[in-house]
Parts: structure tokens; C-alpha cells; sequence
């Protein structure tokens, strides 16, 4: 058979190593029982309860108030600067993942690259705080 | 990490320093004068770093960095030309009142992602190189966001910058699959052992050369080169113009040594193709501009052509002339740039040809400077671009590129006619004009001048005794 | 076929499915649902690698943060305008030509990749594996990390000069 799946990794590693692929079986099985219990859970509310639309029960709910304009309003660009600063520190922080599994291999040699690494983003995450990137009210 | 390495690495990290301190100058609210100061004092320390890390060369960090004479020369070259756009950027940015300090953050930081491409020597470090370089110009091109076209600039530049670094990935992948490494001297290798012909190499190959074109604004790959030069600040253009082009030619310089590109004929044909397109597409658009930074942006895609030339044969010869006209085209654009810095007011850059009708009658220092700029840039003997485009052609004949060598000689006799028709402008009879606006800062205003003289100075000395630097070009590129 | 091949195909048809939503679906703020599931779908594929740091990084960050940013995007955007504007038609003819050109390409650079396995797993193929691509970023390519961190200050300080109004 062709490999389609060709760079996939062969069942080598699977026995020597404790990290490998398999370990991530419960995990999947939790994502399918997350998923397939959700949709159990519409489908069946869909099916059992009885449906009688009239037009007060169609109507758009806005917390009882009576509804004005279109939601679809253009938002302001503010949040979109503080989604991307966002986005930046959950990229660093991404980079913990790796160090943390070997936080006691690595020792202090390690924990001063982190610093180095933290110390920049501090550097920054002041300089933002400063500027005011972060206050809501201009 | 040992102290040698670690001592070697001094400019870097004190470039990396540099930008960290002015972020903490601006959150502490310091003012623009001081941090210009802090700043071009920085930039000398650098400097005064590099010529101490001298004697330690060659120095290797495995497996990123090969820090040796060719490192040292091209990170010079950078360094030399940032700290000429910094003083440029005083006058410019204070002239505009426009809250200029974050500018030297950004200008600091892609100054130290070019300086890493031309020290690196691994895909990794090219790309991390790369990228500083560019996310960094996405701020400086469109830092004045108020003027017309420099958001403009920046999104163009962004846009095309983002799917060029996705090709670039793309390519390395595939050179990866290829040879399973990723450092230029182990790639080297396993392509002397057989290879190298294969569908994947060539592939990855063709995509890192889309991106590499697309940072030196080779045709076809130009087509951002005239908007973004024209939409950004005047000292973000000369920045683009030279120091960004430095850094990847070096790094795109280094990988074809270290692979030997000149064996596989491929490849070479392929960049004589682009170098041909390149000299004869940027020639003929700058024909009929009449924005001085727009017919600059044409005239860097064809010098960047020539440059190609050079770069061709892939012998000793070839570097030494690929390395001196990028010194000799970076103290012309800088020189070219600096004049429209100086006569740019608070409305509107000095881009406009008619700007400087007559300029000559009413500043002949500034008309002098900008027409040494442009006959250097023309190729006119007794200047420094005269005899960077000799050795050009010199390291062309010697390895027999017939065609690149008729285009490079006949493009360039086209060339002549746009910067001469700038330069009969100048000397033009002047039209009465409104008076020139007061200069913000004398201190800094005069010191743009000094250098600016300087630098036209030195044109000329290259141009009449090339001798001064091309023995030590020579001794510092066989440090390896 | 063993489990892994079943978790391959499964996954193959999802990731290919939800792509193709993405493409199709009229309403943007679908297409971004759907472009989430690919990207779970892309993790899971990940996993089948051996390369679990790189399913993590695109589960938080891709599906994530860049996904938040893409709502806001298409939020951005006036949503009340019924008519699309229509693309030249030799826009998109160029378009197809580009993506069978790109396409051309990926099939003629892996259609004889199996020779290539042992090259790309790198011996053992579990340099994915999170504990061993620690060591290996934190040992040898400890330099480049530190430099990303510059990266992101320059990304930081762009963001913020361009997206902040001047003080």
C-alpha cells in the first residue's frame, strides 16, 4: 500500500517511550464524549419538546427590552489592539509548555534563559503599560 | 556557550540592548533629543564592539551563527548606515512633532534582524533574522499613519511581506525533507554526497528565491518597491533602500558560498534571468518619473541587478565586488536620501522632481551633494559607483556571463538619461519660490549637513582611490 | 488497518470536509467556526506525527488567539451589505491557474517521498515528543529563542505605534 500517511511515525516508538501518541487516547476520549454529549443533548431537547412558534416566541430576545438597530454594528478597532497583545503573550507563554516538562533537567541554566526570555517581554509589557495600549477610556 | 563565543556575540547583544533601553527611555518619558543622543552613542558602541571583536574572528556558534570576516563586514556596513538614517530620522521626525520616540525601538530592532542574517548561517537563524527585519518595517513604513500614503505603504508591504515569509518556510520545509538539515554547511554537504537535482531541492530552492527576491525588490518580485518607497518616511526609505538589502543579500551571499549555487546551472541561470529582468524593467520604469523616491525605488531594483551580476560567478572575485558596490551604492543612497530629508517640510517629503528646479542657485552645497549622489549612481567615472560597477563588470567578464554583462553596460548607458535629467533640473534657472521653512534644530540640522558632505566626500575619495578599501575588503573576507 | 490508520482517514475526511466549509460557507463568522475544526482536526493529525508540541501550539494559539483575531476581522467588516462584491473574472481564472500551479507542485515534491521517511523522522521520529523538544530548544537552540523574544518586541511596539492614538 502507498503510504499516505507517509510521515507519520511507525509503531517504533510507541513501546520505549512514555510521551508517545497513545497516551493521548483518554484525552480523545474525553473530546468525543464532550462533543457527542452536547449533541445528544440538542438533538434530543429538539426532538422531545414540542414546537408552537408564534411570532412573540420568534422574535429576537434583548433582555426584554424592545429591539433597536442591527447587531451587526462594525466594532471599534480598540479591542482588535488588545486582541493582538493578546495573541502575543499566549505565544509566550506557549513556550513555558516545553520548559516546564523539563524544568528539574534543565536547572538554573534553564531558569536564566526563561528570565532572559521573561525579562524581554517584561520589558514590553512595560513599555505598553506605560503608553497606555492597555486603558479602555482614552 | 563559551566567553569567546559570548564575546563575539557583544555587538549583537548590544544591539539587542540598545532597543530594550530606549523602550525603557520612552516608558520613562524622556525626550526625543536624549534619546537620539543615547541612541547614536549606542550605535558607536556597537561599532567600537565590532572592531574590537576583530581579533577573536573567526568565531563559530553552533549551529546557528558563523561570526567571521564576511559577518564582520556586511554587520559594518549595516550598523554605519543605521547610525547615518538615525540622524537623518532627528530632523525629519521633529520637524513633524509626532511623538517620533518609538521610531528607534523599531529602527534598533530590525537593524538587529539584519545584522543576524548576516551572521547566520542556518535556516532557523534566517528565518528569526528575517522576520525581526520585517515586522519591524511594518511599523517604520507606516509610522506615519496620518499622511496619505503611508498606511497604504505599510499594508502593501505587509500583505506581501507575510505571504513571502510563508514561502519562504514552505521552502526550507522542502530543502529540509531533501537533505534533512537544516544549517547551510551540513546542506553543503549531503549535496556533494549525490542530490541536490532532486524535485524537492529545486522546489525549495525556487520558493526561498521568491522571498529573498522579494526583500531585495528583484523584478518580478518588485512590484511593492515604488509604493512602499514613495508612501514611507524618507529616513524608512533609505533604511529600506540599504540596510534591509544588505542583510539578506549577505545571507543569500553566504548560503550560495557555502552550497557552491555556481555548481548547479539551474539555479545560476535562474538569477542571471532575474538580474537581466531586474537591470532592464528597473531602468525603464525610472525613465519617466517625475517622484524623486519613486525613480529611486526603479533605480535600486536595477542596482540591485548589477549587484547580481556580481554575485553570479560565486568566486573570491565576485564577493569583493558584490561587497564594495554595496558599499559604494549605500553612501549614494544615503547621501541621495539624506538631501530629501533635509528639504522635506513639515506638509510634505521633498519627492517631487520640481522641488529642486533651480535648487543650485539657492543651495549649491545640497545641489552638489545630491548630483555627486546621482552620478554615482549613474556610473560616472571619479565617483565610487564608477568603479563599483568596473569590478562588477570585471568579476562578470572574468567568468565569461556574456548577456548579463551587455545588459548590465547597455542599461546602464539607459540609466544615465533619468539622472541626468534630475541633475539638469537642478541647474535649472530657479523659480521663485516660497521661502524655506526654519529649520527645527540647528545643532542637528548642521550635523546632517557635516555628514552629508562627508559622505559626498567619500564618494568622491572611493571613486578617485578605491585602493583605501578594497585591500581590507580583501584581508577581512578571507577571515573564514 | 491498524487504529492509527482509522484515526488517519477519520480525520483526513474531517479536516478536508471543514476546509471546504470554510470556502463555501456564505455567512464569514461560519467559515471561522469551521475553520476551527480544521485546525482541531490538523492537532489531531499532529498527534499521529509524534508531534504533540506543535498540536498543543496549534490548538491554544492557531484555534485559539488567531481565530479571536479573525472574528474581529470579520466583525470589522460592515456584515450588512447583501451583495459580495463580484472578482474579475480572469482574477479568478488567475487564481485557479496559481492554486493547480501550487498544487502541480506539492504533488511532484511528495509523490516519491517514502524513500525520504527515515531523512524526516529524524532517526527516531519523537523529536515532536514535548520533553525531548525542550531539551533540544533549551540545549542547541537556546540563542534563537531568546531572539524570538525580540521578535515579539518588535511586534509589540509595532502594534502598538500603529494601533494606539498618539499621546
Amino acid at each position: 500500500m502507498i503510504h499516505y500517511f507517509i510521515l507519520q511515525a511507525g509503531p517504533v516508538s510507541s513501546v520505549s517511550d512514555t510521551n508517545n501518541s497513545f497516551n493521548y487516547f483518554p484525552i480523545a476520549i474525553q473530546l468525543i464524549f464532550a462533543i457527542a454529549f452536547v449533541a445528544i443533548m440538542m438533538g434530543v431537547t429538539h426532538w422531545l419538546g414540542p414546537k408552537r412558534a408564534t411570532e412573540e416566541k420568534l422574535e429576537n430576545f434583548e433582555s426584554g427590552i424592545e429591539i433597536r438597530g442591527n447587531a451587526r454594528q462594525p466594532m471599534a478597532v480598540k479591542y482588535f489592539l488588545v486582541a493582538i497583545l493578546f495573541v502575543l503573550f499566549d505565544v509566550e507563554v506557549i513556550f513555558f509548555y516545553p520548559y516546564a516538562v523539563n524544568f528539574r533537567e534543565l536547572g538554573w541554566e534553564g531558569f536564566m534563559a526563561v528570565l532572559m526570555f521573561v525579562g524581554f517581554f517584561l520589558a514590553g509589557f512595560y513599555y505598553i503599560f506605560k503608553k497606555g495600549a492597555l486603558n479602555w477610556e482614552d | 556557550m563559551n566567553e569567546l563565543q559570548f564575546k563575539a556575540l557583544l555587538p549583537y547583544s548590544l544591539l539587542a540592548t540598545a532597543s530594550i533601553i530606549v523602550i525603557l527611555l520612552i516608558a520613562f518619558r524622556r525626550n526625543h533629543f536624549m534619546i537620539q543622543v543615547v541612541g547614536f552613542l549606542l550605535m558607536c558602541g556597537v561599532i567600537f564592539a565590532l572592531v574590537q571583536v576583530r581579533p577573536l574572528l573567526p568565531v563559530a556558534i553552533p549551529p546557528l551563527f558563523q561570526i567571521d570576516g564576511f559577518a564582520l563586514l556586511f554587520t559594518g556596513l549595516i550598523i554605519g548606515s543605521v547610525a547615518i538614517v538615525g540622524l537623518f530620522s532627528y530632523i525629519y521626525f521633529e520637524a513633524r512633532e509626532e511623538n517620533p520616540k518609538e521610531y528607534y525601538i523599531l529602527l534598533f530592532l530590525s537593524t538587529l534582524g539584519s545584522a543576524i542574517l548576516a551572521i547566520s548561517n542556518h535556516f532557523v537563524s534566517f528565518f528569526l533574522g528575517l522576520e525581526i527585519l520585517s515586522v519591524s518595517l511594518y511599523g517604520l513604513i507606516a509610522y506615519l499613519r496620518n499622511r496619505n500614503h503611508a498606511v497604504e505603504a505599510g499594508m502593501k508591504y505587509l500583505v506581501l511581506a507575510a505571504l513571502t515569509s510563508a514561502f519562504l518556510l514552505f521552502g526550507m520545509a522542502l530543502v529540509y525533507m531533501d537533505t534533512g538539515t537544516m544549517s547551510f554547511p551540513e546542506i553543503a554537504q549531503k549535496l556533494s554526497a549525490g542530490g541536490g537535482s532532486s524535485v524537492l531541492f529545486v522546489m525549495g530552492m525556487g520558493f526561498i528565491v521568491v522571498a529573498v527576491g522579494f526583500k531585495l525588490a528583484l523584478v518580478p518580485f518588485h512590484l511593492w518597491a515604488a509604493d512602499v518607497y514613495q508612501g514611507a518616511p524618507v529616513p524608512v526609505t533609505a533604511f529600506i533602500a540599504t540596510v534591509s538589502k544588505i542583510g539578506v543579500f549577505a545571507i543569500l551571499l553566504r548560503f550560495s558560498l557555502d552550497v557552491n549555487l555556481q555548481n548547479f546551472p539551474l539555479a545560476i541561470d535562474i538569477f542571471a534571468i532575474i538580474a537581466i529582468a531586474s537591470m532592464i524593467i528597473g531602468n525603464l520604469l525610472a525613465l519617466r518619473q517625475a517622484n524623486l523616491k519613486r525613480l529611486l525605488a526603479y533605480s535600486s531594483i536595477a542596482h540591485l541587478g548589477y549587484l547580481l551580476v556580481a554575485f553570479l560567478p560565486g568566486n573570491m572575485a565576485g564577493v569583493e565586488a558584490a561587497v564594495f558596490y554595496l558599499l559604494a551604492y549605500s553612501i549614494t543612497l544615503l547621501s541621495a536620501f539624506g538631501i530629501i530629508t533635509m528639504l522635506s517640510t513639515r506638509k510634505k517629503d521633498a519627492d517631487d522632481v520640481e522641488i529642486y528646479r533651480g535648487l543650485f542657485w539657492k543651495k549649491p552645497l545640497m545641489a552638489l551633494v545630491l548630483t555627486i549622489a546621482l552620478l554615482s549612481l549613474a556610473g560616472i567615472p571619479l565617483t565610487a559607483g564608477f568603479i563599483a560597477k568596473f569590478y562588477v563588470l570585471g568579476a562578470g567578464i572574468q567568468s565569461q556571463l556574456v548577456l548579463p554583462v551587455i545588459v548590465l553596460v547597455v542599461t546602464s548607458v539607459i540609466g544615465l538619461y533619468y539622472y541626468l535629467r534630475v541633475i539638469s533640473v537642478m541647474f535649472a534657472a530657479p523659480v521663485p519660490a516660497e521661502a524655506w521653512e526654519k529649520t527645527v534644530s540647528p545643532l542637528f540640522y548642521n550635523s546632517t549637513y557635516i555628514a552629508l558632505v562627508i559622505l559626498a566626500l567619500a564618494l568622491v575619495a572611493l571613486g578617485v582611490f578605491p585602493g583605501l578599501v578594497v585591500e581590507d575588503i580583501r584581508t577581512l573576507l578571507t577571515v573564514r | 488497518m491498524g487504529i492509527t490508520q482509522i484515526l488517519f482517514w477519520f480525520l483526513t475526511a474531517l479536516v478536508l470536509g471543514s476546509a471546504l466549509m470554510v470556502i463555501f460557507s456564505k455567512n464569514p463568522v461560519h467559515s471561522v467556526l469551521w475553520l476551527i475544526v480544521t485546525f482541531f482536526c490538523i492537532s489531531g493529525h499532529y498527534i499521529l506525527l509524534n508531534a504533540q508540541f506543535l498540536a498543543i501550539v496549534n490548538v491554544i494559539v492557531y484555534a485559539g488567539a488567531i481565530m479571536v483575531l479573525f472574528l474581529f476581522v470579520v466583525m470589522l467588516m460592515n456584515l450588512n451589505a447583501e451583495t459580495e462584491p463580484q472578482k474579475n473574472k480572469w482574477l479568478k481564472f488567475a487564481g485557479a491557474i496559481a492554486g493547480s500551479c501550487l498544487l502541480l507542485v506539492l504533488v511532484a515534491a511528495l509523490k516519491d517521498t517514502d524513500a525520504m521517511r527515515q531523512e524526516v523522522l529524524m532517526k527516531t521520529g519523537d523529536i515532536g515528543l514535548i520533553h525531548n523538544l525542550g531539551m533540544v530548544l533549551f540545549r542547541d537552540y537556546l540563542l534563537p529563542f531568546e531572539i524570538s523574544s525580540v521578535l515579539f518586541l518588535s511586534a509589540m511596539v509595532g502594534t502598538v505605534v500603529i494601533g494606539k492614538k498618539g499621546d
